[in-house]
């Protein structure tokens, strides 16, 4: 009985393992129903508990059924790469990224404008912004000019240090950030689309 | 059994009687050829009553803890009807193309 046990409890952990990247609230549920269901095969004693298991079959496939993730594309992983540092390549790169991002119909409007305004021509922009905040700061401005990733709080005299080490911090975390966040859109599968495939045709 | 046609049968084994997931899994495993990897009927489960076609709803059973159990809705019914008719009219096709009708006549 204590084998047993110990079989259940590794044979959960792995699917516990395996369904990590399942929104929280449907992975306690599979596992909860895998459980229920060795529960009650135990219960009724008729099969051996390691044919159960076997039957029920791998963590890994029953995980993969519920995942709400699917791999992307190559363009999509080709728009993120160029959208963060396309615009070394004669700022084409980071345009192709553009194009690539709009084009897709992995995202939706509201993360392509994302992916769009934070930062345009990606990190090129962001040292752009920095370099030019930089040289403002230097230069004690009155404010009235303030280049890109500088965020004109600071009416003339020098920026607090805290603050310029804030700016550098959020510029070159905002693209990475931004990269992260398409990447799991782009994963995402909403629910309307995982459909049964044999839909009744409409008459 | 094609991954397209499982969802349909499972809402086809609650077309008359609601039933657990236990008593389910069981159930479609006695149909020969219907489930490689019972465990992939959970995660299937769990599609259709987002998709609002099955519901569920928890009692308490004679032995042990309660028992969730699953239901057609009237969505569901409407999307086993179409499938059943779409089916039918599938498999007649299919059997007519492969002459299997003929054969069966006497």
């Amino acid at each position: 009985m204590r084998d047993d046990d110990q079989l259940v409890a590794d044979y959960l952990k792995r699917l516990r393992r395996a369904a990590r990247t399942m929104p929280r609230a449907r992975r306690r549920e599979l596992i909860d129903e895998i459980a229920a269901h060795i529960a009650e095969a135990r219960a009724t004693g008729e099969v051996p508990l390691q044919r159960v298991l076997d039957d029920l079959g791998d963590p890994k496939d029953i995980a993969a059924t519920g995942s709400a993730r699917k791999p992307l594309g190559v363009r999509e992983i080709a728009a993120v790469v160029l959208l963060l540092i396309g615009g070394f390549i004669f700022l084409a790169g980071w345009v192709a990224g553009l194009v690539l991002l709009w084009a897709s119909p992995r995202w939706r409007w509201p993360d392509k404008l994302l992916g769009t305004l934070v930062w345009p021509f990606g990190y090129l922009g962001a040292l752009y912004g920095l370099l030019a905040g930089a040289f403002t700061n230097a230069a004690n401005n009155a404010g009235e000019f303030c280049g890109y990733g500088c965020t004109s709080t600071s009416p003339g005299g020098g920026m607090p240090q805290w603050l310029g080490d804030l700016i550098v911090v959020a510029v070159f975390v905002a693209p990475i950030a931004v990269a992260v966040w398409l990447v799991l859109r782009a994963r995402r599968v909403p629910d309307q689309a995982e459909r049964p495939i044999f839909e009744p045709a409409r008459t | 059994m094609r991954r397209g046609l499982l969802p349909y049968c499972v809402l086809a084994m609650l077309r008359d009687t609601e039933r657990y997931g236990f008593e389910l899994v069981q159930a479609l495993g006695s149909v020969d050829g219907m489930v490689t990897g019972q465990g992939t009927i959970y995660p299937l489960l769990s599609r259709l009553r987002r998709q609002g076609l099955v519901g569920t709803t928890w009692r308490e059973s004679a032995a042990g803890p309660p028992r969730r159990y699953y239901q057609l809705t009237e969505a569901g019914r409407t999307a086993l009807d179409g499938f059943t008719h779409d089916w039918t009219q599938l498999r007649d096709s299919v059997d007519t193309l492969l002459g299997a009708r003929e054969k069966d006549k006497p």
